[in-house]
């Protein structure tokens, strides 16, 4: 079985791409920092806005600082973020989604309209409603990117355990007695994990975007912390003398959300070949 | 038709006093003290005691949500900290500006969009088809406010074709329009071609070409009335998106908007103003996904009956 999902997510050449590209994320995320061992904070006034050269590679920021050494940590920033908001709303959309689907009744009722409230707020809008309470911050951003995420997956969940609850197997579990928490567990949430999977996938690309946005505004990760939206941010007031400082951090943020995008559609495709084309 | 519509708009109702409450509580949930939070640690002993009055925060919680929802209907939104201006006068010369940006933006991402997804639909896995989704797949993944920067450095700065700045005349608004919509053009494109794809397949399709209809006569007259239903939710949809996305556009491209002036609010802790800004930004969205589902009843009959 598992051995068929690798093929056929092997068999498609962008989603390969993009997995590559992904991994390269998380090793720098997590390995970067301590190859690097240099502090991404280090400020140097005589060479502000320095473009590519050897002894930098990615040139250096308005305050002279290794754009390169801040990309790469900046790496560990948004994959801290995008991870532990994503998981974190996962998990309770799961939660909501596996009590809505599988009690229905008022239960449904309440958490459905509830995913509805949410949903009524654009995703970004979301985000800054959870800031303007809570303030700016790593932490209040990864609460934003939860409260974000939640709905999805609340309304994904819902879907597929109703479908499943119906199913055979199911009703045959409620027969031989077995308790409400069991048959979700054991045979409903296991059911609807490639959907979870995918879905959690093609969140964290929304995710970094849109930590990357409130981090542009000025409302996500605070300076000094080397945020890819936050560098843009500095390095929008000298697009035209040092455009680099806005290229390079630009196409990273880019090219990290398309690989989680191909990788969210190649996984689709890989577990559920019936989904294929829909 | 009639039926369908009022109980539409009976479903609305619960949905915007939910979130006219979320926004009356959003200055309230503020850890500390609302009044200390809006005016700061130096504000004067009569200040605190007219804002505290304003907020009627030693009254019941219901009382001051009643009174914070009447006041809201009769287009009293409480006055901005900053301007100490009435925060719906600041939301009204705004709005304009916002709505332009995002409606330009959706007219904008459905042409194109619907445009390459047909082009994409009809030849498909051919080279046109295997192009436009490649760019679709970019589009979606930029962030808006990098392809902002981009639009600037290439058509402003470089060739000098257009301005980068404000919103003074019909130029202006090309980049920032184009910015926005870029997003939902790729969206709008992959939906056009799976939804026109699946058209294609039917067999009342097969059936005009057997009977020698020519191509353009039924892709065009056939298959994209009917392809058009779930493209029409995904631009309505969107909609709303871009009228939250345009806070970004608008942190670019200098506009003076509602969404620069509530990221405004929040950066200075202007209650009032992030209060009065979110409740018209969710309205609007709420309101135009009605209208949308509306004119889906409009289009495909079939859905007022289930």
């Amino acid at each position: 079985m598992k051995h068929q999902i690798l093929r056929r997510f092997l068999k498609r050449p962008a989603s390969v791409i993009g997995g590559f590209v992904i991994l390269l994320f998380f090793f720098t995320a997590i390995f970067g920092p301590l190859l690097l061992n240099a502090d991404p904070n280090a400020i140097n006034p005589d060479i502000c806005y320095q473009a590519p050269s050897w002894a930098h590679p990615f040139g250096t920021d308005n305050l002279g600082r290794d754009m390169f050494t801040r990309i790469v940590y900046g790496a560990r920033v948004s994959l801290t973020v995008s991870l532990s908001g994503v998981l974190i709303g996962e998990l309770i959309g799961v939660i909501l989604g596996s009590l809505a689907g599988y009690f229905g009744g008022w239960v449904d009722t309440l958490i459905s309209r509830l995913i509805d409230i949410l949903l009524a707020f654009p995703g970004l809008l979301l985000a800054i409603v959870v800031v303007a309470v809570l303030g700016s911050g790593l932490s209040n951003t990864i609460i934003a990117i939860a409260f974000y995420s939640i709905p999805y997956g609340a309304r994904l969940v819902r879907g597929v355990v109703m479908t499943i609850k119906g199913a055979e197997y199911c009703q045959a579990c409620k027969v031989f007695g077995a308790s409400h928490g069991r048959i979700i567990a054991t045979h409903i949430l296991p059911n609807s994990m490639s959907q979870i999977i995918v879905d959690t996938t093609l969140n964290l690309g929304t995710a970094i975007l849109t930590a990357s946005s409130l981090s542009f505004l000025g409302l996500g990760v605070q300076p000094p912390n080397p945020e890819w939206g936050a560098m843009l941010s500095y390095a929008r007031d000298v697009i035209r003398s040092a455009p680099f400082a806005a290229l390079i951090p630009g196409v990273i943020i880019t090219l990290v959300v398309l690989s989680f995008s191909l990788v969210g559609d190649g996984l689709r495709d890989a577990l559920d070949p019936k989904l294929k084309n829909s | 038709m009639l039926g369908y519509t009022v109980k539409r708009i009976l479903q609305v109702i619960p949905v915007l006093l939910i979130i006219s409450f979320i926004c009356f509580m959003l200055i309230r949930l503020v850890p500390g003290d609302p009044v200390t939070n809006m005016l700061g640690l130096g504000a004067s002993k009569e200040a605190i005691a007219a804002q505290r009055e304003e907020l009627g925060l030693d009254r019941p919680l219901l009382t001051q949500y009643w009174e914070f929802l009447t006041k809201a209907v009769q287009g009293d939104l409480g006055t901005s900290i900053t301007t100490r201006k009435p925060v719906l006068d600041e939301i009204a010369a705004r709005y304009p500006a916002t709505m332009k940006l995002a409606i330009g933006a959706t007219a904008f991402a459905a042409v194109v969009g619907i445009l390459f997804g047909m082009i994409s639909a009809v030849k498909q896995n051919k080279l046109a088809d295997n192009v436009i989704m490649v760019f679709s797949l970019v589009a979606v993944s930029t962030p808006s406010f990098f392809l902002a920067l981009v639009m600037i450095l290439i058509f402003s700065s470089w060739l000098g074709w257009l301005p980068s700045m404000g919103l003074k005349s019909a130029q202006h608004y090309i980049l920032p329009i184009i910015t926005l919509g870029m997003q939902s053009v790729g969206l709008i494109a992959r939906t056009t071609r799976s939804s026109m794809l699946e058209v294609l397949r039917q067999d009342y399709i097969r059936t005009s070409r057997s009977r020698g209809i020519p191509e353009r006569t039924i892709v065009m007259k056939h298959a994209f009335k009917n392809a058009l239903i779930p493209v029409i939710t995904v631009v309505g949809l969107r909609f709303g998106g871009l009228l939250a996305g345009s806070m970004l556009v608008e942190a670019v491209f200098s506009i003076p908007g509602i969404g620069r002036f509530m990221v405004d609010g929040v950066l200075k802790r202007d209650y009032p103003v992030v209060q009065g800004t979110i409740l018209i930004l969710a309205a609007t969205f709420v309101l135009v996904n009605l209208a949308v589902d509306l004119i889906y009843a409009l289009v495909d009959p079939r859905i007022k009956y289930e």
